[in-house]
C-alpha cells in the first residue's frame, strides 16, 4: 500500500504502542499534523514547546509508556530543548518528531 | 541532549528509524530521540509494509546480558560479613519494575533502604526500614547511616553530586557495591569494590534466591534510634510554613496520589515530607533540575494516570516559567490539584545567599509577583490565595473536591529554609541539622 511519509511514521508509532502526542503544528510540520488528524491520533495541543516536552515526560514517568512529542522547526525545535535534557538527565523515554525545512533547500 | 536522533533524507527510511526510534527510547536505560522530518519527506509516498522487516537494533537496546553470577556470589557474602549494611535505591528499581523484589530483599536481609530523589517510591515510605532521601538534603539518619555503613548497595543510582557531597569523604568505611544497568556509571564517581552491571530486578531476583534471613539487632537498633532523635522538622510560629502545607496535602490524601514538582526548596520540602507509597508516583526533575517543569509535567502525569488524583507541590519562582500551560489544563479539563509556595522568592537561592553568601540577597527576590489565583481565573481555572495558617487545611480539602484544574497560591513564611544541610562542597558527615542562628533554632 502506498502511503506518506507521515503516514508511515504515525503507523509505525502507533504499532510501538505510541498512543499519545502532546505538541504545537508550525509551517515545516502541517503535513505530518493533517496526517495526525486523518489517523485520529490523540493529540494535546498545548502552549509552548517545552510544556509538550515536559508533559510527555510526566505522563512517561507516571505510567510507563512513552509518549510523542511534536514541534515545527526553528522555534519549535529550539524549546524543545530543555525539555530533551530533563527527560535525557534522568532517563524518561519520549520521541519527539520535529519539522525541518524541504530538503532540497 | 537525546539519547538517539536522526536526521530523515529519503523516505524509504521512515519506517525502520521510527521502529527503530521507539525500541531505542524505551530500551536499555530509556531517554529522548528526536526524529527531523523535512517537510518534502513528510509528504512524499512510498509502498509501506507494516510486516517488513527492518534492521536490527542498536547496540544501546541490545538484551542486557544475565548478571555476572560471581559477582552476586561476592555480595552475598558481604552481606555475611556484614554488620551495617545499608541499600541506596536509585531510579533504576522504579524503571525496572523492580519495587516488589526490593522489598523482598530488604525485609528479608533487614538492610534499611535509602532512597535518592527520583528513586522516591521505589521502596514504600511508610516501612519500618525506610531512611528518607539521603545527602543534601537528605534525612539526618540517612546521612547518619551513610557514614556509618560497613556495606553500601546501591541499586540503580547513579551517585549524583548531591547525594554522595564529597566524594573523598562518601561512605569510607564501607564496601561499596554498584548495580547499574549503564556499564558507563558505574565506577564514575565512586569507587566501587564489587561492580554488578545488569538490569537490577534480575540482580534482586537472583539475590532473592540465595539470601538468607538474618537478624541485625544492633544495627537496625541504632537506625531506629537516630530516626527517634533526629526527625525532620521545623518551627512554628503562627506563619504559614511550607513544610506543614505538605504535611496537610500527605494527611488529606493519605500518600494515595502522584505528586509533581518544580525545581528548588518546596521540591526537597515534597520529598522529604511526603510518604510515597508506590513507584512511578513522584515526578520531579533530578538530573537537570528544570524549574517550570512541574505544572506541564503534573498535566502529562493525569493524561498518563487518569485513575489518580494529580497534586503538583511548586514554588512561585518554578511556577511562573511555564504557567501559560494552565490554559492547556483549562482547554482539556485536567483536574491538577497545583499548589504554589509562595515565598516572593528564588527561595533555594535566597537559602545560598544567607548560608554562603553573607546575607547578601543578589537578585533573588521578587517583591512584585503576580496575583496567582487571579492570573488562574484569568485561564478559567479555579484560584485561592492564602496568608492564614487556618485556611490551609479548608483550601486544600475544596481543591480535592473540586472537578477541574485549581491554583492554591499559599504566602508562606519567606525566611524559611530546608534542613538538614550538607553544604555544596562539603562531606556528608559535615551535615548541618538546623540553622545556626540561636534565634532560628527549633
Amino acid at each position: 500500500m502506498e502511503m506518506t511519509g507521515a503516514q508511515i511514521a504515525i503507523e509505525e508509532l502507533k504499532a510501538g504502542g505510541v498512543e499519545i502526542a502532546f505538541g504545537i503544528p508550525g509551517g515545516a510540520i502541517m503535513p505530518f499534523y493533517d496526517d495526525l488528524l486523518k489517523a485520529n491520533f490523540k493529540h494535546i495541543l498545548t502552549r509552548h514547546e517545552q510544556g509538550a516536552a515536559h508533559m510527555a515526560d510526566g505522563y512517561a514517568r507516571v505510567s510507563g509508556k512513552v509518549a510523542l512529542v511534536v514541534a515545527t522547526s526553528g522555534p519549535g525545535a529550539t524549546n524543545l530543548i530543555t525539555g530533551l535534557l530533563t527527560a535525557q538527565m534522568d532517563s524518561v523515554p519520549l520521541i519527539a518528531v520535529t519539522g525541518q525545512v524541504s530538503t532540497p533547500m | 541532549m537525546t539519547k538517539y536522533n536522526w536526521l530523515i533524507k529519503d523516505v524509504r527510511q521512515i519506517q525502520g528509524v521510527i521502529r527503530e526510534a521507539v525500541r531505542v527510547a524505551t530500551g536499555g536505560r530509556p531517554g529522548p530521540v528526536l526524529v527531523d522530518i523535512p517537510k518534502d519527506i513528510q509528504t512524499a509516498r512510498t509502498e509501506y509494509n507494516p510486516q517488513a522487516p527492518v534492521r536490527g537494533p542498536l547496540p544501546a537496546v541490545r538484551q542486557m546480558p544475565e548478571p555476572d553470577a560471581k559477582a552476586i556470589e561476592k555480595l552475598i557474602e558481604a552481606m555475611e560479613r556484614a554488620e551495617r549494611p545499608v541499600i541506596l535505591a536509585g531510579a533504576g528499581i522504579i524503571k525496572a519494575g523492580a519495587s516488589a523484589e526490593l522489598a523482598q530483599f530488604a525485609r528479608h536481609a533487614q538492610i534499611p533502604v535509602i532512597n535518592t530523589l527520583l528513586g522516591m517510591g521505589g521502596f514504600p515510605g511508610t516501612d519500618p526500614l525506610f531512611l528518607g532521601m539521603p545527602g543534601m538534603h537528605g534525612t539526618a539518619y540517612a546521612n547518619f547511616a551513610l557514614c556509618e555503613c560497613d556495606l553500601l548497595i546501591n541499586l540503580g543510582a547513579r551517585f549524583d553530586d548531591r547525594v554522595t557531597g564529597k566524594v573523598s569523604s562518601f561512605c569510607l568505611k564501607a564496601v561499596i557495591v554498584h548495580v547499574d544497568i549503564d556499564a558507563a556509571e558505574i565506577g564514575k564517581r565512586v569507587k566501587t569494590h564489587i561492580p554488578i552491571l545488569g538490569n537490577v530486578r534480575d540482580v534482586l531476583r537472583s539475590l532473592n534466591q540465595q539470601v538468607r534471613p538474618v537478624e541485625r539487632r544492633a544495627w537496625i537498633g541504632q537506625v531506629e534510634a537516630w530516626k527517634r532523635d533526629y526527625p525532620l522538622q521545623y518551627g512554628w510560629d503562627g506563619s504559614v510554613k511550607p513544610q506543614y502545607v505538605i504535611e496537610q496535602i500527605q494527611e488529606i490524601t493519605g500518600g494515595d496520589a502522584l505528586f509533581a514538582t518544580g525545581v528548588g526548596q518546596h521540591q526537597m520540602w515534597a520529598a522529604q515530607f511526603l510518604r510515597f507509597n508506590e513507584p512511578r508516583a513522584f515526578v520531579s526533575s533530578g538530573g537537570l533540575g528544570t524549574m517550570g517543569f512541574g505544572l506541564p509535567a503534573s498535566i502529562g502525569a493525569k493524561f498518563g494516570r487518569p485513575d489518580k488524583e494529580v497534586w503538583l507541590i511548586d514554588g512561585d519562582g518554578s511556577f511562573a516559567m511555564t504557567l501559560v500551560e494552565l490554559a492547556t489544563a483549562a482547554m482539556y479539563n485536567v483536574p491538577v490539584r497545583a499548589v504554589i509556595l509562595n515565598n516572593a522568592f528564588l527561595g533555594m537561592v535566597r537559602q545560598w545567599q544567607e548560608l554562603f553568601f553573607g546575607k547578601r540577597y543578589s537578585h533573588s527576590h521578587y517583591p512584585t509577583n503576580p496575583d496567582f489565583a487571579k492570573i488562574a481565573e484569568g485561564y478559567g481555572v479555579k484560584g485561592f490565595s492564602v496568608r492564614d495558617v487556618d485556611q490551609v487545611r479548608s483550601v486544600l480539602e475544596q481543591a480535592a473536591d473540586h472537578d477541574g484544574p485549581v491554583v492554591m497560591d499559599f504566602h508562606v513564611n519567606p525566611e524559611e529554609n530546608v534542613w538538614p544541610m550538607v553544604p555544596a562542597g562539603a562531606g556528608n558527615d559535615e551535615m548541618q541539622l538546623a540553622p545556626p542562628a540561636p534565634e532560628s533554632a527549633r
